[in-house]
């Protein structure tokens, strides 16, 4: 074949291009640290990219959703655990005023405790997670007690449980409140008030204080309230036990997702990051081919025969 | 016995010539670096013979001196052909190529900041409601995702179309570039039908025809067609190598047009799609029988949905697909936003998005821009309930009837995917082809280089080949000069 000078500017110009276009490509995939800039370089990255990318993502938010669920159901144990000692206490004071030599001036010193328990009982199912009030169902905006109507409630022997509650009837079937906490999972995270603080509990109570606040209570009478007080014992403990057994699943949720969150990341890692020693190493290997195209162009284009005549 | 002058004309007619030749070599020295052009040699001949008897039976013929028989240029019309063929469908590809990188760069995926992650975030702050659904903050997070996926519809929209009119505009400039291309090599053939009969060689003219022919390929692929000496006839006094005339023809379903017809000097027209023949008859195209090239990658990216072009380009698809996208996420998202209650226990209402039949038109109700309450993230009514925000939410991961490009039932995301998935190996594939067809142009551009263009050693080596000639023949004369001074002014003085 006839090699002409214009082949051999061509051809040189041809490599070099080609090989700026291959420096290029390793500059930016070291600049950037993915492998591909366009989704036509490796069109199954992309796609895999965007579905990995989703997944890590969604497991961010999900492990956002854990977080929450865990902070509404530790205060919801934390309150729950109260209630629990504030009936262990009456139920103390009970046993305590149940012994007849108690007379009644002593009662009224009990009854008067009693009351604060039971208050405070009141005061405990309006607690609040943040700006949410925790034991009203999915009506969080609105305290589940009225405070004063609890007063007048135990002050009235007549009156009805109905009163103290915010909404003016005892709750029966509130909203339940769930998180998704993985695909499809998801996690109820309040206790209802109709099964903690429901109209038995009140309506106990209330027996109680009406009963310490009759002098012609006997003892006996006294004492029966107490498997009333055991009744309603025991359902707290069953409910906590219900909420401890939730959060022990949330938890195990957190454990799964942070496995997923770092095999998520790994996985969208492997997919679009690049390998650095690779891609250096190719570099190196793209440069000395570019400087052998340079020194190779300068040696030939060079010289002509002119060079060489007289 | 020859006339006395003879040797003095042999070298006369040997010096002109060299003179000639030299004139050649020089003129391809000065277009070394002129892409079109084409090395010219003076093909030398003898003048005619002298027979010359030296008595009894013996008899030589004796050449009287060289002339120039042809200056031809050197040039393979078959490697023309193939680098004209590949020339139309490396053009083909590379601007597709073009085109889709384009498309890629306004779609941007993977990336932090596509379409994907609007989606994602938007799913994120209904996660965020649905867990404080009573927080108005996470309610006015909601309303500026969605805000944000709508204008990244609206975005990437309005970018795709701007591009898909640039096209259509580089389609028009073409169109008027293969009419431009048309009227020059009609001219350049009309000179060259003058100028052959008088027996000359129009070398620069076939170069200048060359060259526009190489143009014209880039943006349709045609036929040359030499119309002259067909049979062997001549016209005047043209030469046996004389290129003639030619037609420019190109094939629309199985029909030629002589858009360029060497006979009549008529030039036709190539207008969108429909073509005018040198004689003035329509022919319209539809796209399966467009000539390949440049501007039929070009009608094939934009694709109008409408009109003559109606096929489906790849712009008029993505649009479309994006339209769908949004069209159906927002009617299933306007449908399960209206069996939610909102904040003030209303029932919700259908019209979260508006605009929703169109990406470049969907938006998020200005009425939700001025209340937030009337999002609906609850089920039972009350501000705790965050079932109806987590449904919502769902809708990403729920399978949806999408009827764009393909038709399937399936989640947003993976739909988009899909899309992309589409877009980028229609791309990578392109990306590929253009390469290998630039390898494939580029080689037969060196052999018909290896042909036709200048080397400059070599013209060195023409030229002292011709110098030391042009000099022999100088020295010739002198020598003849000495013999004739001797016979004139030397012979007969003896004793003088």
């Amino acid at each position: 074949m006839r090699v002409t000078q214009t082949m051999l500017t061509q051809t040189n110009l041809k490599h070099l291009s080609s090989s700026y276009n291959t420096l290029a490509r390793v500059q930016e995939q070291l600049i950037s640290g993915k492998r591909i800039q366009k989704a036509s370089e490796d069109p199954v990255v992309a796609m895999q990219g965007i579905r990995y990318r989703t997944e890590v993502r969604e497991v961010d938010q999900f492990r956002r959703n854990v977080s929450e669920a865990t902070s509404w159901m530790d205060l919801t144990d934390s309150t729950l655990n109260e209630v629990t000692e504030a009936v262990k206490r009456i139920r103390e004071l009970t046993t305590q005023a149940a012994n007849d030599t108690y007379e009644s001036s002593q009662r009224a010193i009990i009854k008067s405790e009693v009351d604060q328990l039971i208050e405070h009982i009141g005061s405990l199912a309006n607690s609040k997670a943040g700006e949410k009030y925790i034991y009203n169902g999915t009506k969080t905006d609105q305290p589940l007690i009225n405070v004063d109507q609890l007063k007048a409630y135990l002050a009235n022997p007549a009156g009805s449980v109905d009163s103290i509650y915010e909404s003016g009837t005892a709750p029966a079937t509130s909203g339940e409140i769930e998180f998704e906490v993985s695909k499809g999972i998801t996690v109820q995270v309040n206790m209802q008030p109709e099964t903690v603080f429901g109209k038995e509990l009140f309506e106990g109570l209330h027996k109680l204080t009406t009963l310490l606040n009759d002098p012609t209570t006997a003892g006996a009478d006294l004492s029966a309230e107490l498997d009333t007080l055991d009744t309603l014992g025991q359902n707290l403990i069953t409910e906590r036990a219900e909420l401890g057994a939730r959060a022990n699943r949330l938890e195990l949720v957190d454990n799964r997702l942070q496995d997923h969150e770092i095999i998520a990341k790994t996985i969208m890692s492997d997919n679009e990051d690049i390998d650095v020693e690779k891609v250096i190493m190719e570099l190196k290997s793209h440069e000395t081919v570019h400087r052998a195209a340079l020194s190779a162009g300068a040696r030939i284009i060079q010289p002509t025969l002119l060079d060489f005549l007289r | 016995m020859g006339s006395t002058f003879m040797g003095l004309e042999t070298a006369r007619r040997s010096l002109s010539t060299h003179q000639w030749a030299l004139q050649a070599t020089g003129n391809n020295v000065a277009n070394a670096s002129n892409p079109g052009y084409s090395r010219q040699r003076l093909t030398l001949g003898m003048t005619e013979q002298l027979s010359v008897n030296f008595g009894g039976t013996k008899a030589g013929q004796f050449g009287t001196g060289v002339r120039g028989e042809t200056l031809a240029r050197i040039r393979d019309l078959m490697i023309d052909q193939q680098y004209r063929d590949e020339s139309v469908k490396n053009a083909f590809y590379a601007t597709k190529e073009a085109a889709f990188g384009r498309m890629e760069d306004i779609i941007n995926e993977p990336s932090e900041n596509g379409l994907a992650k609007s989606l994602d975030l938007f799913w994120a702050s209904l996660q965020d409601l649905s867990v404080n659904p009573d927080d108005t903050g996470a309610r006015s997070v909601v309303r500026q995702r969605a805000l944000t996926l709508a204008q990244t519809f609206n975005y990437m929209s309005s970018s795709l179309t701007k591009v898909q009119d640039d096209l259509k505009t580089e389609a028009g400039v073409v169109t008027k570039k293969i009419n431009d291309l048309l009227t020059k090599i009609s001219d350049v053939n009309r000179q060259i039908g003058d100028a052959e009969p008088l027996g000359v060689l129009p070398n620069e003219l076939y170069d200048e025809r060359d060259r526009y022919m190489d143009e014209l390929s880039q943006y349709i692929e045609f036929e040359r067609v030499p119309v002259d000496y067909t049979n062997g006839e001549t016209r005047g006094n043209s030469q046996r190598v004389a290129e003639g005339r030619i037609d420019i023809r190109v094939v629309v379903g199985g029909t030629e047009v002589k858009l360029v017809d060497g006979l009549t000097g008529g030039v036709g027209k190539f207008d969108g799609m429909t073509m005018t023949d040198a004689a003035g008859t329509n022919t319209s195209m539809t796209h399966a029988d467009m000539p390949n090239g440049k501007w039929k990658a070009l009608v094939e990216m934009y694709g109008s949905a409408t009109g003559p072009e109606a096929i489906d380009g790849a712009f008029t698809n993505m649009l479309k697909d994006l339209d769908e996208m949004a069209n159906v996420f927002a009617s299933a998202f306007n449908v399960a936003h209206g069996t939610n209650m909102d904040a003030d226990g209303n029932a919700g209402r259908t019209d979260f998005f508006v605009g929703t039949t169109s990406a470049a038109t969907i938006t998020v109700n200005p009425d939700f821009m001025k209340n937030l309450d009337l999002i609906a993230a609850s089920k039972d009514g009350n501000i705790g309930d965050g079932s109806g925000a987590l449904e919502l939410a769902q809708l990403k991961e729920s399978a949806l009837n999408f009827a764009g490009s393909v038709t399937t039932s399936t989640s947003i995301g993976k739909y988009y995917q899909n899309v992309i998935g589409n877009m980028a190996v229609e791309a990578s594939q392109n990306a590929n082809l253009a390469k290998s067809t630039f390898a494939l142009l580029s080689s037969s551009d060196q052999r018909r280089l290896s042909v036709s263009a200048v080397s400059l050693d070599e013209e060195m080596t023409m030229m002292i080949q011709y110098q030391h000639a042009y000099n022999a023949a100088a020295r010739n004369i002198t020598a003849v000069d000495e013999m004739l001074d001797k016979i004139i002014n030397g012979m007969g003085v003896v004793g003088r």
